[in-house]
């Protein structure tokens, strides 16, 4: 018997990278990212006192799930539009219910660990910014790794660099954090834009191919 | 020695089980260029596949566009899984073979 050369892990690896190969996803994020970046930033504008100030604590959820969600039917709609019809439709599995506890599990565990952390050590606020850095920058590293993408494991240097220098820099927390979002959500949409541009380049509309054939 | 499922052993039809393997489903679009064949090898091998009740094609249209839709079926993934599992057996006992030789 003869066993056919078929890298069966790669072909699964590259049929989920499909998905991120457009750079829609990584810019959509970059912008809810940079909407809480804006949030923030406004908010550190406000005089001390102001009850405007506890705006975020409205606007996080509601810039994160109302925006998140909004964005998330815009790319299936773009990719309808511009994606599938240049290099075919993909519908992926749902995330298999059994995997949703350990990921309600370690977003809980994280966020307990960093709100234990600055209960216990308030000195340690200074240091947000680098702590969401490295949380954003592994999960990015992650990703980069499972889907072999290597520009997300560059944004995740970056989300760090963004988180490190955020802190080193010292600034009001509204201002340390809101200049953490704000970089690395630019720095998603800069890369989704030159990955998008990227995949137009090397792609066509079928009827340009089928004129072509 | 391991019997294999010559249907799915085949390369192009392998690599077609094996990107729908991954997925829920994909169009012939998609296929056609993940697996680099022509549309009527494609076809051809799409057909055998779907004979032997390995694979669902649904034929819709997006807009004015048609769309010819394909999924594993329940028997598809089990055959896919079970041949994975023959061809490591099939590796095992001829790396065994190999290393018992003097």
């Amino acid at each position: 018997m003869s066993i056919p050369e078929i890298d069966v892990e790669q072909i699964t690896t590259r049929t989920y990278r499909y998905w991120y190969d457009d750079g829609l996803v990584e810019g959509s994020v970059g912008i809810v990212f940079l909407l809480l970046g804006l949030l923030l930033a406004s908010v550190a504008l406000l005089p001390e006192g102001s009850p405007w100030r506890a705006l975020p604590a409205l606007g996080f959820p509601l810039v994160l799930i109302g925006g998140g969600l909004a964005l998330n039917k815009a790319v299936r709609t773009a990719k309808e539009r511009i994606i599938y019809p240049r290099t075919g439709y993909v519908a992926y599995h749902r995330s298999p219910k059994r995997h949703r506890p350990l990921r309600v599990a370690v977003g809980a565990v994280t966020g307990a660990l960093v709100g234990g952390l600055l209960v216990l050590q308030p000195a340690t606020l200074n240091w947000l910014p680098l702590m969401e850095g490295v949380i954003i920058g592994a999960w990015f590293f992650w990703l980069g790794h499972k889907v072999m993408v290597g520009r997300f494991q560059t944004l995740g240097v970056i989300a760090l660099g963004i988180g490190a220098l955020a802190s080193l820099m010292r600034l009001d927390d509204e201002w340390g954090m809101g200049a953490f979002f704000i970089g690395f959500g630019l720095a998603l949409i800069l890369s989704g834009a030159l990955a998008f541009l990227s995949y137009l380049r090397h792609s066509q509309p079928l009827e340009e191919r089928d004129h072509e054939s | 020695m391991v019997e294999v499922d010559r249907l799915i052993h085949e390369p192009a039809r392998l690599l077609i089980v094996t990107v729908l393997g991954a997925v829920e489903s994909a169009d012939f679009l998609y296929l056609q260029r993940a697996s680099g064949l022509t549309k009527g090898n494609l076809s051809s091998h799409l057909a055998k596949l779907e004979e032997a009740g390995y694979v669902e094609i649904e034929k819709t249209y997006r807009g004015k566009t048609p769309l010819t839709i394909c999924r594993l079926t329940e028997a598809g993934r089990q055959a896919f899984s079970t041949y994975r599992r023959q061809l490591k057996q099939f590796v095992e006992q001829t790396t065994n073979l190999v290393e018992k030789e003097p």
